[in-house]
């Protein structure tokens, strides 16, 4: 993997341009080869990513102005796998606050996570001093 | 003959969404549809046809509705997404199962 297949974005950490994190996700991945179902594993990237996005603007910034969300996408080889980081300087996540969902329930919230886990191949999360660091990996 | 007739008229509305419903526009979605429960609107077909993508947020206000009309009597139903991953998504968080679902508008209205 080298730098110059990464994608960098600086997002405002607001719901308004989530839109063209989806954007992004899905022009690296038209760049990616033989996959079997392009047009289903950009949308499951896209929710994955943006689900994640969601809870960085709501619950590490609390929904406050100002915050900003630094996005890296790779597109890796050898396995390919898109690699997406996702770094904000929120609130540290606390894992007791996305208990899995009761599926055979109705609920309104605790989707978010459990999107994500179920979409991408690898979630993972890390706190790097103020910061907060999530990386999502799409084996493709 | 003494026959007395009572004439009862239901209301059912059908809200077409055309465009992603995510955490962005959903506040939108809520506040319409929030405006028809408290117009007395209980029964409703949310026709997903149309929609490219939906997010946990948008699903938050499917099932937030959902409990709503249900809890005096009504109900939401929803007809399935175009698009094969939106209902993939449907159907991996199981809404294909606490939701009545329909191929149509038409269907899902016929169905109440």
């Amino acid at each position: 993997m080298s730098d110059i297949d990464t994608i960098w974005l600086d997002l405002p950490a607001s719901h308004k341009y989530l839109n063209a994190l989806g954007a992004s996700i899905a022009a690296v991945l038209e760049r990616a080869k033989n996959l079997d179902d392009p047009a289903t594993t950009s949308y499951n990237v896209q929710l994955a990513v943006h689900e994640i996005c969601t809870n960085i603007v709501e619950h590490a910034y609390g929904g406050a102005a100002g915050g900003r969300v630094a996005v890296a996408l790779t597109l890796a080889e050898a396995p390919q796998r898109l690699i997406v980081e996702l770094r904000d300087t929120g609130e540290a996540f606390d894992p007791a606050d996305a208990a899995e969902p009761d599926l055979d329930g109705v609920q309104i919230h605790g989707y978010g996570l459990f999107l994500a886990r179920s979409l991408m191949d690898e979630v993972s999360y890390r706190r790097e001093q103020d910061s907060n660091l999530w990386q999502l990996v799409k084996r493709l | 003959m003494d026959l007395a007739i009572t004439e009862h008229t239901i209301r059912i509305v059908t809200a077409a969404p055309r465009q992603r419903i995510d955490a962005f526009s959903s506040p939108a979605l809520r506040a319409q549809l929030d405006r028809l429960f408290d117009e007395g609107v209980y029964r409703f077909v949310l026709d997903l046809s149309a929609v490219p993508f939906l997010d946990s947020a948008g699903m938050a206000v499917l099932v937030s509705l959902l409990k709503r009309t249900r809890q005096v009597g009504g109900d939401v139903r929803l007809v399935w997404p175009a698009e094969e991953a939106a209902r993939r998504i449907l159907r991996l968080t199981k809404f294909d199962r606490v939701f009545t679902m329909a191929e149509s508008a038409e269907a899902a209205l016929s169905d109440f």
